[in-house]
């Protein structure tokens, strides 16, 4: 008996999908996308609060009020902390960063967490609306230095996944010029230097790549802005940067292709 | 008894011949279809001679790797969009008293 139920817990194990139990950044995703739903729950209830109590200035509708605007602004930051747990996830599993890579924008999130835990304890004592008003705030004030984290931390891992493709790129040049290089002999001197100029507009295109990454990670390091609007400005000129270096390595791959075709064929 | 077991051989053989038959007969013939080129695609160069290169297991190797690149690229999207940012209200709107 003992037998057969090891054995069956053994197959259930084997049968589980993997990504039933590595999955740690959809699980934070699942959970954002709950905490989000239950934000805009709250958020509603508050409005409508509010807009009670800013038209009738009564005792009961200044205590819905209060009550509801608790609950949203602790809503809001569990919301925040749900999104914040998502990147750190999303850090750990991207496979292009370097541990220091992940190490410096998981200390921003960190410190963003930080804050959301000691903020969301303020909100706690709250016992009027210009308390609520006072400790929502705190927030306003801080929420571009949140926000300026968020998106260096967006960008970074876009280009994790580009730095990911550009290390494939560079095995397979280095495959390519091996094998060019060992089978020399059997090419015409015509054909070898055509080779040798492909070969040199493949490098080229991961050298216009590498430039390009230098100046997202430059332009990354520095993001600022005195509004959300303008960081998102910043973040839409990184972002045509990072799709004009995923295109060098494409052009380069496609440039790959055809090198292979001319070796493949004797004429 | 054995003759039972001989008449039910008989039935599954006569049925089987007939079936053979029936199916014969009703099978439609594919009808032959003119096939065209697609217009704008290049025919694959099978006339052309292959180098000695081509048939390297280093070869077959490089080239599986530049698709496999190729394909890894294509598919890569690089902005994720269910990372954006939720949009929340900040001020909490009690100014307007």
């Amino acid at each position: 008996m003992k037998a057969i139920l090891s054995l069956l817990i053994v197959v259930i194990l084997f049968l589980t999908p993997i990504h039933f139990i590595s999955a740690t950044a959809e699980t934070a995703y699942q959970d954002y996308l709950f905490q989000y739903d239950q934000y805009r729950l709250k958020l509603n209830n508050f409005k409508v609060a509010r807009t009670e109590y800013l038209k009738f200035q009564t005792l009961l509708a200044e205590t819905t009020a209060l009550d509801t605007v608790k609950t949203m602004m602790m809503q809001r930051n569990a919301l925040l902390r749900a999104y914040l747990l998502l990147l750190t996830e999303k850090l750990n599993e991207n496979k292009g960063l370097t541990t220091n890579d992940k190490q410096v924008y998981q200390t921003i999130i960190q410190n963003e967490n930080t804050f959301l835990v000691n903020h969301t304890k303020l909100i706690g004592s709250i016992s009027s609306v210009s308390d609520a008003t006072d400790v929502s705030k705190q927030l306003e004030s801080h929420y571009l230095v949140l926000y300026a984290g968020v998106r260096q931390t967006l960008t970074t891992l876009s280009l994790g996944e580009l730095i990911t493709r550009n290390t494939q790129y560079k095995a397979t040049f280095d495959e390519l010029r091996t094998l060019v290089e060992l089978n020399k002999q059997t090419v015409t001197p015509e054909k070898q230097s055509t080779i040798d100029r492909w070969l040199l507009q493949i490098n080229n295109k991961q050298n216009l790549y590498q430039q390009k990454a230098e100046q997202i990670i430059t332009a990354n390091s520095q993001l600022k802005g005195n509004t959300q609007t303008e960081m998102d400005e910043v973040s839409v000129t990184i972002q045509k940067n990072l799709n004009e270096a995923k295109q060098y390595l494409s052009e380069g791959t496609a440039f790959m292709q055809e090198l292979v075709t001319l070796m493949q064929y004797k004429e | 008894m054995l003759k039972k077991i001989l008449y039910i051989l008989l039935i599954l053989l006569l049925g089987g011949w007939v079936g053979f038959w029936v199916n014969k007969t009703v099978q439609i013939k594919p009808s032959a279809s003119v096939t065209t080129n697609p217009i704008g695609t290049q025919p694959t160069p099978s006339n052309r001679e292959q180098s000695i290169i081509a048939s390297q297991s280093a070869f077959l190797n490089a080239q599986q790797s530049v698709a496999s690149l190729s394909a890894s690229i294509s598919t890569l999207t690089i902005t994720d969009t269910i990372l954006n940012p939720p949009a929340i209200e900040l001020p909490l709107g009690f100014d307007s008293k």
